[in-house]
């Protein structure tokens, strides 16, 4: 994969290439890999320090990669930085602001320094999420801040969203708010990048998900293959007692449990249940219930066990 | 928008950066330019006192000239309008003033934002960083210049008032030179703090070159060997010749290149800056690490992190070590300097008697006689002038980075939120504060113990730990005052700047007071009388007056203990 090339048609919207950035000697991101298609939303996940930051504030130039590159919209991030942050929105995961402003005066200064004129499109979007901009930010609670923080980002219409942490402190109002305006952009063909450690909202919102891990990207996936590739929990009840070791006997199924005098049996599946439920309609099925794996799961399954095999050669033990 | 609106004006589409920096400074500037304007009133009404004392021009052309260098006094110009400005204005608290303001202000338009995190805000708009740079270094030149301005415009007015006969071509080449010398440090300040994107770094580093410079070109009268150096000096562009009366000349333009360079080599690496690198959160646990020279930071000090007044003193630990650095240094230079004062020390007295008592007021020695002592020369600046200014300054913003800020940015109710009562809490922090003072005070008392051995002065150790106590003292009482302040209030305005203009005051009070009949029985009123009144420190060992301060001080805590039980926090 190389970074910005012109392969067929429209540039990716974020592509990287071995990007690499060290601390001094310590990792922030490590050998990134990474293509973010125009008009989908996708989640970058992982926990504190795993090199979400660090991997945002390269994409924004803000800081300079050890070696690799990048791209966005197909420009370098380094050389076309100018014109890759006219078209993007960031909102920083640890967000400031200037203690003496009002929150119509910050987005004001911030608009003027975009040299736009984004004036109805703030009022609308505070409105939007109950925020009142004339007071002092000083005065502003956490989720109100970030509130002034994700106008700032929305309100000019950028072609890409760079999110740190988009909901921390946010009340479920502001999520919901925040969730709507995500589909909204998403339906316009716009681009979301958002990190997060906040899983439910990243599967509410993302088509794709990367997961990262200790400075190393380990696995990207939209949710539905990552859920296909992780066990998943199946409950089947038989009208009679059925015979476990059948289930047991096929590929990728495991028994978990035998109940109801061998009437109910529970199976923990890898992969897709096609096989599991040609087996079962031999038989008269009264209920099945399936656990669908939610990115909690996924997550933990990938980064506890490293993933597939092979996903991760850095994997301890 | 529509352009009627208000907030057009204050945010322009043109510029937003630049006016938001000059917005920020309105209120500095406004302090500043009083501070100048009452400045140069009071040189406009000492200086026809001087120039018609016959006593004093007649003795003037009887000193060796060397002495008068010294005292920064050409005996060819002193008498003259353009001399004593010199002397004063220009060599002193001009650029004494003009340079702490553009420094802190380039310190801040450099740093600030990258220390708050709004740097990265700042930057993801499609603005270049040589604009950012460009916008913020000309705000900082644009807001120095008005300050410079001001002092211009009262120097033209009491030109006119006092009939001082200057030119108005010097007045405005002159004011051209300390804006070009201020502008020059302010970009040293710029490239530190783009070099580091610390505070502490780029106003420290900009603050050491220009003592530097300024001992450099000061001294180079009195050793040759400081000839050389003296010529690379900014002080040396700025006041030789004199700028009242050199005109405009290659000074402007040594300023001015040199500014350039070092502004356009703060804005490259701005540029390459990464910004905030160090804010980045630690890796997970078990992260790999490059191969080479692992550097892991272990806890530091831990012993002194175990309590609030560990930690308080533990914050304060550059600052106690540049504060009294300088202030060491200041005693050290002053010791040095004393021998070849004392060689003639009736010449050096008769000065001290020719010159205005006024002037010597204003530095806290309401009784010149005493300079031609040893005692009275080594107080003059580490115990009554610089020294208490620094020290009080130095337990003021004690008070305020551990008590005012971490109320501000919330640590304070972490902090109570322990099960720690708040009395002692205040109490821990009082007395961190306290100590870092004594530490403060105690590396410039070790260093005249040191002068006093070297350059056999005379003074005996018993009088400098009794002047250092003294000087102490003075300034746990003025950061008693601001502790009170902060615990009434819980805003830095009262703390900060009303302990500032109250330990003027009482400065003045105590210096003036000595020579106006009126102001007599209110000056035993004030701190500094206690502390030197007419007598050197360092020639009277240990006062009972110092009680009174040490009291002063307790009392004050104690009050602002019983108040702060009480308030509200962080409302």
């Amino acid at each position: 994969m190389g970074a910005g090339k012109a392969g067929s048609g429209a540039p990716r919207t974020i592509e990287t290439a071995g990007l690499t950035k060290y601390y001094g000697n310590t990792p922030g991101i490590v050998d990134l890999d990474l293509a973010v298609e125009a008009g989908e939303v996708f989640g970058f996940i992982g926990p504190n320090g795993a090199g979400k930051t660090t991997t945002i504030r390269l994409l924004l130039n803000l800081i300079h990669p050890t070696r690799g590159t990048g791209a966005v919209f197909g420009m370098d991030i380094a050389g076309g930085s100018l014109s890759i942050r006219r078209r993007v929105g960031y909102l920083p995961g640890d967000l400031a602001v200037y203690p003496s402003m009002t929150g119509r005066e910050f987005l004001l200064y911030f608009s003027r320094l975009r040299g736009i004129d984004t004036a109805a499109h703030t009022s609308l979007l505070a409105e939007r999420f109950d925020l009142d901009l004339d007071r002092p930010v000083k005065e502003y609670s956490k989720g109100n801040r970030q509130k002034v923080g994700l106008v700032n980002a929305f309100m000019h219409e950028p072609d890409l969203l760079i999110l740190d942490e988009p909901t921390a402190g946010l009340d479920p109002l502001g999520q919901q708010e925040f969730g709507d305006l995500v589909s909204e952009v998403r339906r316009e063909g716009r681009t979301v990048f958002l990190s997060s450690h906040n899983l439910p909202e990243v599967e509410r919102v993302a088509d794709r998900v990367g997961i990262v891990r200790r400075g190393r990207l380990i696995a990207v996936d939209t949710l539905e293959g990552f859920r296909s590739k992780i066990r998943s929990n199946l409950s089947i009840e038989f009208a009679s007692p059925a015979d476990p070791a059948a289930f047991a006997a096929l590929e990728g199924v495991t028994v978990t449990g035998v109940r109801k005098g061998g009437s109910l049996l529970r199976l923990s599946v890898a992969g897709p249940h096609d096989a599991v439920v040609k087996a079962a309609a031999a038989r008269n099925v009264r209920a099945v219930a399936s656990e669908e794996a939610d990115l909690d799961e996924v997550f933990f399954s990938y980064y506890e066990n490293g993933g597939e095999a092979g996903a991760d050669p850095d994997a301890e033990g | 928008m529509p352009r009627a609106d208000p907030l057009g004006a204050l945010i322009p589409v043109e510029f937003p950066i630049l006016v938001k920096c000059l917005r920020d400074r309105r209120r500095a500037l406004v302090g500043n330019s009083l501070g100048l304007a009452a400045l140069i009133a009071w040189l406009g009404v000492t200086f026809p006192i001087l120039r018609d004392s016959e006593a004093f021009s007649g003795f003037i052309e009887d000193l060796p000239p060397q002495l008068l260098a010294a005292f920064g006094i050409d005996p060819a110009t002193y008498l003259t309008a353009a001399g004593f400005l010199f002397a004063y204005l220009y060599s002193l608290f001009g650029p004494l003033l003009v340079l702490i303001f553009v420094i802190g202000a380039a310190t801040t338009e450099v740093t600030a934002e990258e220390r708050d995190g709004l740097m990265d805000m700042l930057l993801s708009v499609p603005v270049s960083r040589t604009r950012v740079f460009v916008e913020k270094a000309g705000g900082v030149a644009l807001a120095s210049l008005a300050l410079v301005g001001v002092l211009t415009a009262a120097l033209l007015i009491a030109d006119a008032v006092f009939g001082m006969g200057l030119a108005v071509t010097g007045i405005l080449a002159a004011g051209l030179s300390l804006w070009l010398l201020g502008i020059l440090f302010g970009a040293a300040a710029l490239l530190a703090g783009a070099f580091t994107g610390r505070a502490a770094s780029a106003g420290g580093a900009a603050g050491v070159l220009t003592v530097l410079a300024w001992f450099i070109e000061g001294f180079s009268d009195l050793y040759s060997w400081l000839e050389g150096p003296a010529a690379a000096s900014p002080f040396t562009w700025y006041l030789d010749p004199n700028p009242l009366l050199g005109g405009w000349g290659a000074g402007h333009l040594r300023l001015l290149a040199a500014s350039v360079v070092t502004a356009a080599a703060a804005a490259l690496m701005f540029r390459r800056r990464d910004i905030a690198a160090e804010r980045i959160v630690l890796p997970e646990k078990g992260a790999e690490r490059r191969p080479s020279r692992t550097r892991v930071r272990r806890p530091r000090a831990a012993w002194l992190l175990s309590g609030v007044f560990g930690k308080t003193l533990w914050d304060r630990r550059r600052s106690i070590w540049a504060w009294g650095g300088g202030l060491a240094f200041l005693t050290l230079i002053m010791f040095a300097t004393w021998p070849s004062f004392s060689q003639d020390t009736a010449a050096l007295e008769s000065l001290l008697t020719a010159l205005p008592r006024e002037v010597f007021a204003m530095f806290g020695v309401s009784n010149p006689e005493s300079m031609a002592t040893a005692a009275g020369f080594l107080s003059s600046r580490t115990y009554q002038s610089i020294g208490p200014l620094m020290v009080i300054i130095f337990a003021v913003r004690g008070v305020s980075t551990a008590m005012v800020r971490e109320e501000h940015t919330g640590a304070l109710d972490l902090l109570l939120a322990n099960p720690a009562a708040r009395r002692k809490v205040i109490a821990a922090k009082a007395s961190a504060i306290a100590f870092s003072t004594v530490l403060v005070v105690l590396i410039p008392t070790l260093a005249a113990l040191a002068g006093d051995a070297v350059w056999n002065t005379g003074l005996g150790g018993g009088n400098i730990l009794a002047a250092g106590a003294g000087l102490c003292l003075l300034g746990l009482f003025f950061g008693g005052l601001a502790t009170v302040f902060w615990a009434m209030a819980g805003s830095s305005f009262p703390a900060v700047r009303i302990t500032a203009v109250a330990s003027l005051a009482a400065f003045l009070l105590n210096g003036l007071g000595a020579l106006t009949d009126g102001l007599a029985p209110v000056r035993v009123l004030s701190p500094f009388y206690w502390y030197f009144g007419d007598a050197p420190p360092l020639g009277k060992g240990f006062q009972p007056l110092y009680l009174l301060l040490l009291a002063g001080a307790l009392a004050m805590t104690w009050a602002a203990t019983r108040r702060f039980r009480r308030r509200d926090l962080a409302v």
